[in-house]
C-alpha cells in the first residue's frame, strides 16, 4: 500500500483552468489549441503514410497461373500433385478440376497419400479426401478448388487466383 | 605581493630540491586531475575506506541497479532466483553473439541457409557463436515467462508497482517476438512452416487480419520480403525497443523498492 503523497498539483484545479481559458478565447488558448491540432494532426498523417509505406505495392511472387501441358498427360481417374504449384489436378469422368493445396487451418501444404487416397497435412494433421473435402483434424474447411482451363493451343492451364464452385469442372 | 600563506602544495613542493620541482608539481597536477575526473564519475573521492566505498557503490546506478534500501528477507536468492538479471544478462550474451552473427549472415533466399550452414562448418568458432546464439534464445523465453511468475507469486506487480509490471508484460511480449522473427532467419523447412503458420494466425484476427499477414510477410507467401523483413525487425527494431523498455523498467526497480514480505 503507498503512503499518499502530498501532490503539490491539484490536476483537478489546473485542467478546469485551462478549460475557462479556451473558453475565454485568449490568444493563448488559441495558440494552445492551434498547437494541439497540428500536433495531432501531423503525428495521424505520420502513423497512416508509415502503415501505407508498409503494405508493398508490387511483391515479386511469381505468376498464380501457370501451364498443365495437353489432357491426354492425365488418364480419367488420376490425381497429379505439382508440389511447387502447391496444386493437384484430378481428372473425372465429366473432366478436370483443381485443389489448391493450402491447408484451411493454417496454410501448410497437405501431402497427398495414393494408397490412402486422401491428403494429410504434415503441421497439425488435417486430412481431406481425394476431391479436397476435409473429413478430420482442426481445418474448418475444405480446400479451394481453383480454375482449369484449356488455352487456344489445346493445353491446360491452372489459374490459383480464381476460386471456383467445388463442383465446376474443365472439360475436354 | 607578501606571500603570507603558503598551500599545502607549495610546502609539499619545498621539501624537494628546485630542480625537481617541476616534475613533482607536474606528478601533484596529474594525480589533483585524476581524482577531479573520478570524483565527476562517481561522486565520492576515491574509494579508500569501506564508508566511501559503500556510498559510492549505492549512489551509482551502474554499480548498483538495485534500490539502496531493501529487507534482509529480499537479499536471499530464493526471493527473486536472479531471474531478471539472467534475462537481462541472456540479452546481452544475445546482442553480443547477434552482432557477430551478422558478420556472416544475408538475409536472402538465396544466401540465408547456406550462410548459417557456413557459420557451422566453415567459420572457426562458428558454431559456437550460433549456437550460444540459438540456446541463449531458447533459454531467455523461459527465464523470461518464469520471471514473470515469480513477480506474480511474489504479489509484487500491487501499486504501487502496476506500471512496471506492464513495462514487463511489454517486454515478455518483445521476447516472443525476437524469437518468432529469429526463428525464420535460418531459413530451413522449419523456419518456412513455422512462419507460415505464425502469420495465417494472424490472419484471423478481426477487422484487418489479411492485411496485417501481408504487412508481416511484405508478399502473399514467405519469401525474400518476408526474411528481409524479419531481419530488420529481428537485429534493430525489436531490440531497440526493448532496450528502451528494458531502461525504464530498470529505474523504476530502483525506485520503487522490492516489494513487502508476502
Amino acid at each position: 500500500m503507498s503512503t499518499a503523497s502530498s501532490d503539490p498539483i491539484d490536476w483537478q484545479r489546473e485542467v478546469k483552468a485551462g478549460i475557462e481559458e479556451m473558453k475565454a478565447f485568449s490568444r493563448r488558448g488559441f495558440f494552445t489549441l492551434v498547437g494541439l491540432v497540428a500536433f495531432t494532426v501531423a503525428n495521424l498523417a505520420a502513423a497512416v503514410l508509415s502503415l501505407r509505406f508498409i503494405l508493398p505495392n508490387v511483391t515479386y511472387d511469381e505468376s498464380l497461373l501457370f501451364k498443365a501441358g495437353p489432357p491426354s498427360d492425365y488418364p480419367i481417374g488420376s490425381t497429379t500433385i505439382f508440389s511447387d504449384k502447391r496444386v493437384a489436378l484430378n481428372r473425372d469422368v465429366d473432366g478436370f478440376y483443381a485443389i489448391s493445396l493450402i491447408c484451411t487451418h493454417l496454410g501448410c501444404t497437405p501431402r497427398w497419400f495414393q494408397s490412402d487416397s486422401m491428403f494429410r497435412c504434415p503441421c497439425h494433421g488435417s486430412r481431406y479426401l481425394r476431391d479436397g473435402v476435409r473429413f478430420y483434424g482442426p481445418a474448418p474447411r475444405p480446400m479451394d478448388v481453383v480454375k482449369v482451363g484449356l488455352a487456344p493451343d489445346g493445353t491446360l492451364f491452372v489459374d490459383r487466383s480464381k476460386i471456383v464452385a467445388r463442383t465446376d469442372r474443365q472439360a475436354v | 605581493m607578501a606571500q603570507t600563506t603558503t598551500s599545502p602544495r607549495d610546502e609539499l613542493l619545498q621539501k624537494y630540491p628546485i630542480f625537481l620541482r617541476p616534475a613533482v608539481l607536474m606528478v601533484i597536477l596529474t594525480i589533483e586531475i585524476s581524482v577531479q575526473i573520478w570524483k565527476s564519475v562517481f561522486r565520492h573521492g576515491l574509494p579508500l575506506t569501506d564508508k566511501i566505498a559503500t556510498r559510492t557503490a549505492l549512489t551509482n546506478y551502474w554499480l548498483h541497479a538495485h534500490p539502496p534500501r531493501i529487507r534482509k528477507s529480499h537479499m536471499k536468492f530464493s526471493y527473486t532466483f536472479c531471474l531478471g538479471g539472467i534475462s537481462f544478462f541472456l540479452f546481452v550474451l544475445l546482442t553480443i553473439t547477434g552482432l557477430f552473427l551478422m558478420f556472416y549472415y544475408v538475409p536472402s533466399v538465396q544466401y540465408a541457409y547456406q550462410n548459417m550452414k557456413d557459420l557451422q562448418y566453415a567459420v572457426s568458432f562458428g558454431i559456437v557463436m550460433r549456437n550460444l546464439h540459438r540456446w541463449s534464445a531458447h533459454a531467455m523465453v523461459i527465464t523470461v515467462w518464469l520471471h514473470m511468475c515469480r513477480v506474480f507469486y511474489t504479489g509484487s506487480y500491487k501499486p504501487p508497482r502496476e506500471f512496471n509490471w506492464g513495462i514487463g508484460v511489454t517486454l515478455l511480449l518483445m521476447t516472443l517476438l525476437l524469437s518468432f522473427t529469429g526463428y525464420l532467419l535460418p531459413w530451413d523447412q522449419l523456419s518456412l512452416w513455422a512462419v507460415t503458420v505464425g502469420t495465417n494466425m494472424a490472419k484471423y484476427a478481426p477487422i484487418a487480419g489479411p492485411q496485417t499477414r501481408f504487412g508481416m510477410l511484405g508478399s502473399y507467401t514467405v519469401g525474400n520480403a518476408t526474411i528481409l523483413r524479419f531481419y530488420v525487425v529481428h537485429v534493430l527494431g525489436l531490440p531497440l525497443l526493448a532496450s528502451i523498455a528494458m531502461m525504464v523498467h530498470f529505474w523504476r526497480v530502483r525506485k520503487d523498492g522490492f516489494s513487502g514480505n508476502l
